[in-house]
């Protein structure tokens, strides 16, 4: 039952991940039978590439777009990612890894770390992530899907993809034009804005032809060609937080035995990522120019890939922070153009996810309610804050030397972040605010990763027989060690599952 | 002539209320190597101001805690299991609607039930709302079943609230909290003697004093260690609690009902062996009879109860705060309670948060009936008005952190108290308006028919109490 105000148009400017995501997403309001969605791209413009690795909600995303996921894996060279494994953050030679996924079962109602915080050390107990079954399974190369029944070990298992991204945006191209979604190739060389309310009117292409819509979606990475080119949004810049401004990238032949999970190794003024897919391997330094040199850092990242380079590394260079609103009178930007943060926590992919979604949520009509507006740019601005500051903390509590490491231990931190270090250091204490994505067992792994220790642990924990704790803490290890064995190893899963066709 | 020594511990309760005795036997199950005394205040109003407290599904955590279980609840205290309220004339006469724990319809195609409804109403083919929602079917007839485990199982797609007898609560955790260890003196606090934002003692009857490291003021409205200041009284409230009354007879034990006139409302409940009704009477002198403290957790002493907030029956904030506040003091319990700044900051923020939500959910409804009887709208919250304002426009329906009511309850208050959406979402409006007919008017028949296969709620009572008497009888192993 449409209204008479529903939107005509809606333009896509820009293709690429963060395009093709929003098209596929959007191509289900087509089914109303009124409001058409195009795309307008050029194939002469590359796109970024980055945001290979993805977090578990990416999964239910496909689900709703209704992809099968043996497919989508085999056609976009995909693997199955449990974690990032963080190498060398606290001090060079040490490693932990933040699984997707609880860490044990609670125990009458109190967390189970709390009792590992206890009793760590005086029964010896294993790190904490050998009672998380993504962890135990990414450690050993092992991936078995999650079971639906929830007295299952297995259903504690959550996971993600690492994918190509070109691949996934092909892949969704033939989704959403399949779907009804019209795509144009050309360049935009200009973007006319109307007089009476400075909303964006029309593009028009290197071609002559104009395109106009009621809805822009911005999907033109850094520049943000609507968002910031025609409508001088501003941006807010973090770099004082989040000081790396660089990335090197090169892919390397695929490894032999696939990890499940991603790696981050810290270097000397950044860190460098290594996310394996079926065809490659793809690796990246990111890093602080005023740290170290180019040469120095595309030196590094060439040491330290585990295989030979197939092509040429290539530069980008960045600015962390945010666009100061997402949603300017009528558009909307995803992805890059709206803003950026290092793939430390590979969230570019799900920033652009949850920025569809609440557009589908918050999906204007031909008044343009600012409520809808508003709601969306507050809604985004948090969310930004919250992953803004899970990235810091990988940084601020960093035990390595050097003049990088010495800054970003030293610099001063958001408040937000500040009070959230301090609850847990008082007493082990985690809360999540404003539906934040990544939950207490996300902030647990990290937190004790980077040797932030509670001083002591919840109270309630003292009043608990040792003995019959150690009895729930061991059934819980021997399950999940025991559940973990009996998992394929990830290469047989995708071997028999969901094998990428040779390139 | 010599002072008496100051009586000891290192926990002190002040007051003799529900919440001191939750309170205590909170403290006494936590931490069990700390002495934990109770003291009655002189200047405390009726220890027990609404008879029955309603318990929702987040006390099952404290329950476990303190060693209670549903049965002692429903055994000991009366008790009932609540699945629906029925609201009457908050916007007319006729103006009817359930609100209700669990799901409403299912989702489809990424869009909630309610933005399908709308659609069902546009087309002339939606019955109540409550119609979809297993709870309220089965409070309408009377029924009642534990939720099924199976999240796939349609007998899952529900909750429940258990109403409480309030005297025979206090009475079973005093008894418990006595049996635990907790000391009981018998003399009375007189006053406070508070320096550096502190308490360094309590002034007791016959010239005694109490030092202690931590205290708890549970003295209700009398506020007798915190005081008055701080207080916050709430304007959008305009209310006086009038006296209750009790009857006999059991009538449906699920369903509670409120009804709204234009200058008083009322809700009645069933206990297991009584039924309760209480009132609640408009005012228009201009003075806000309810409010909450501004700093619950100060220096070495926190508010509990209705010396922290006090509200309104409506929604039954009150137990649902004492369960927030307790499980927040035992989330945030410090080994030195008395010099734990980080926990107090972060215990304020969010029993604040806390009790504005309950304001919020009571404001709604006075803004709704200032609506309807074309009066001006109270102050609202920024956040209430937000969430009007966003469920208006689109359905959408705001969740802020640490919400009480659940976003179903939510839902059926705005769509009953007629804040109908301009504007559904798009994903719904793809579909076609016959095939949602279809769909949900099967999904009610498929309701309807589970209910009738239930048994009442009385049946399913006796049965539970045999059961515990067996467990807890003479012969009981």
């Amino acid at each position: 039952m449409l209204s008479d105000q529903t939107l005509g148009t809606i333009l896509i400017v820009g293709g690429g991940t963060a395009g093709w995501m929003t098209a596929a997403a959007l191509s289900r309001l087509a089914q109303n039978g009124h409001t058409k969605i195009r795309l307008v791209e050029s194939d002469a413009i590359a796109t970024v590439g980055i945001g290979e690795a993805t977090i578990p909600p990416i999964v239910g995303f496909n689900q709703i777009l209704g992809i099968e996921e043996n497919d989508f894996l085999a056609k976009t060279q995909a693997t199955i990612k449990l974690g990032i494994v963080f190498d060398g953050w606290l001090q060079p030679g040490e490693a932990y890894i933040h699984p997707f996924g609880e860490y044990g079962l609670d125990i009458n109602a109190v967390k189970f770390y709390q009792f590992w915080l206890k009793y760590r050390e005086s029964q010896k107990l294993p790190y904490i992530d050998q009672f998380c079954l993504p962890a135990v399974a990414a450690w050993s190369n092992k991936f078995l899907k999650p079971g639906n029944d929830p007295r299952s070990v297995l259903s504690t298992l959550s996971y993600a993809y690492h994918f190509d991204a070109t691949l996934y945006a092909a892949y969704l191209r033939r989704l959403a034009e399949a779907r009804g979604v019209v795509r144009s190739e050309g360049k935009v060389v200009d973007v006319a804005l109307r007089s009476e309310d400075g909303f964006i009117e029309s593009v028009r292409l290197e071609s002559g032809e104009v395109i106009e819509a009621d809805l822009f979606v911005d999907c033109t990475g850094f520049r943000g060609l609507l968002i910031e080119g025609a409508l001088k949004t501003g941006f807010e810049d973090w770099s004082h937080w989040l000081p790396s401004n660089s990335a090197v990238v090169a892919p390397s032949e695929r490894v032999a035995a696939l990890p499940p999970y991603t790696r981050a190794t810290a270097r000397d003024a950044g860190w460098q990522w290594r996310i394996p897919l079926q065809h490659r391997t793809s690796h990246g330094h990111v890093y602080c120019n005023s740290f170290v040199d180019d040469q120095t850092a595309q030196d590094t990242l060439m040491a330290g890939l585990d295989a030979s380079a197939t092509d040429e590394p290539r530069y980008l260079r960045f600015t962390t922070g945010r666009r100061k609103k997402f949603w300017n009178r009528n558009c909307v930007a995803i992805g890059l153009s709206g803003g950026f943060m290092e793939p430390l926590e590979s969230t570019s992919i799900h920033l652009i996810q949850a920025g569809i979604s609440k557009l589908i949520a918050l999906m204007p009509d031909m008044s343009f309610n600012p409520t809808e507006r508003d709601e969306y740019n507050r809604l985004t601005g948090i969310q930004f804050e919250q992953i803004r500051d899970f990235l810091i903390l990988h940084y601020t509590a960093n035990q390595r030397e050097g003049a990088f490491w010495d800054y970003v231990r030293n610099m001063g931190l958001p408040a937000s972040l500040e009070e959230k270090i301090a609850l847990f250091r008082s007493k082990g204490r985690i809360f999540r605010f404003q539906d934040e994505l990544f939950g207490e067992a996300n902030w647990l792994s990290v937190l004790l990763g980077q040797g932030i220790i509670p001083r002591t642990w919840d109270p309630l924990v003292d009043t608990m027989d040792l003995a019959a704790v150690l009895g729930d803490m061991r059934q819980i290890y021997q399950a999940i060690q025991k559940t973990a064995e009996g998992m394929p190893s990830h290469q047989d899963y995708i071997t028999r599952y969901c094998p990428a066709p040779p390139v | 002539m010599s002072m008496p020594e100051p009586l000891r511990a290192n926990i002190l309760v002040a007051g003799d209320s529900l919440a001191a005795w939750m309170g205590a036997l909170a403290f006494s199950r936590w931490r069990p190597e700390l002495a934990v005394a109770v003291a009655p205040y002189h200047g405390e109003d009726s220890p027990i101001a609404d008879p029955v407290v309603i318990a929702r599904p987040e006390f099952r955590k404290l329950m476990a805690q303190l060693g209670l279980t549903e049965a002692d609840l429903v055994s000991e205290c009366d008790g009932t299991f609540l699945l629906a309220t029925r609201h009457a004339g908050w916007t007319g006469e006729a103006a009817v609607f359930h609100q209700a724990l669990g799901t409403f319809g299912a989702p489809a195609n990424g869009a909630a039930f309610h933005h399908y409804y709308q659609q069902m109403r546009a087309a002339g083919q939606a019955p109540s709302y409550g119609t979809f929602s297993l709870a309220t079917s089965m409070a309408l007839a009377g029924k009642f079943i534990h939720p099924a485990a199976n999240p796939r199982a349609l007998e899952s797609a529900f909750d429940y609230r258990i109403a409480i007898d309030a005297a025979k609560l206090r009475d079973l955790a005093k008894h418990r909290a006595l049996a635990a260890g907790v000391t009981q003196f018998s003399t009375k606090v007189m006053g406070t003697a508070w320096s550096d934002g502190r308490i360094r003692h309590l002034l007791l009857d016959g010239e005694q004093s109490a030092e202690v490291d931590f205290y708890l003021d549970c003295t209700g409205t009398a506020r007798g260690l915190t005081g008055a200041a701080g207080w916050t009284g709430i304007q959008a409230l305009p209310y006086r609690r009038e006296t209750g009354s009790v009857e006999t007879g059991d009538g449906n034990l699920s369903l509670a009902t409120v009804t709204a006139s234009p200058d008083r409302w009322t809700r009645e409940l069933a206990l297991r062996t009584r039924r309760v009704t209480e009132t609640f009477s408009c005012l228009e002198d201009g003075l806000a009879h309810f409010g909450y403290l501004a700093v619950p957790w100060r220096g070495n002493c926190v508010a509990l109860g209705r010396a922290a907030c006090d509200l309104p029956a409506l929604h039954a904030p009150a137990f649902s705060l004492l369960t927030r506040e307790l499980g927040l003091l035992g989330a945030l319990l410090p080994a030195d309670p008395a010099t734990a700044r980080v926990e107090a900051r972060e215990y304020n923020r969010r029993a604040l948060t806390a009790f504005g939500h309950m304001r919020d959910a009571q404001a709604l409804f006075e803004a709704a009936s200032a609506r309807t009887q074309g009066k001006p709208s109270p102050d609202l919250s920024d956040n209430l008005a937000r969430k009007i304002e966003q469920f208006t426009s689109r359905g959408r329906l705001v969740m802020y952190d640490d919400e009480i009511l659940s976003d179903s309850e939510w839902i059926a208050c705005l769509l009953g108290l007629g804040f109908t959406p301009e504007c559904v979402s798009p994903l719904a409006m793809a579909a076609s308006v016959d095939a949602v007919c279809d769909n949900y008017l099967r999904f009610a028949k498929r309701i309807r028919q589970a209910v009738e296969r239930m048994p009442d709620q009385q049946t399913y009572i006796q049965h539970m109490l045999a059961e515990y008497a067996k467990e807890t009888g003479p012969d009981a192993v």
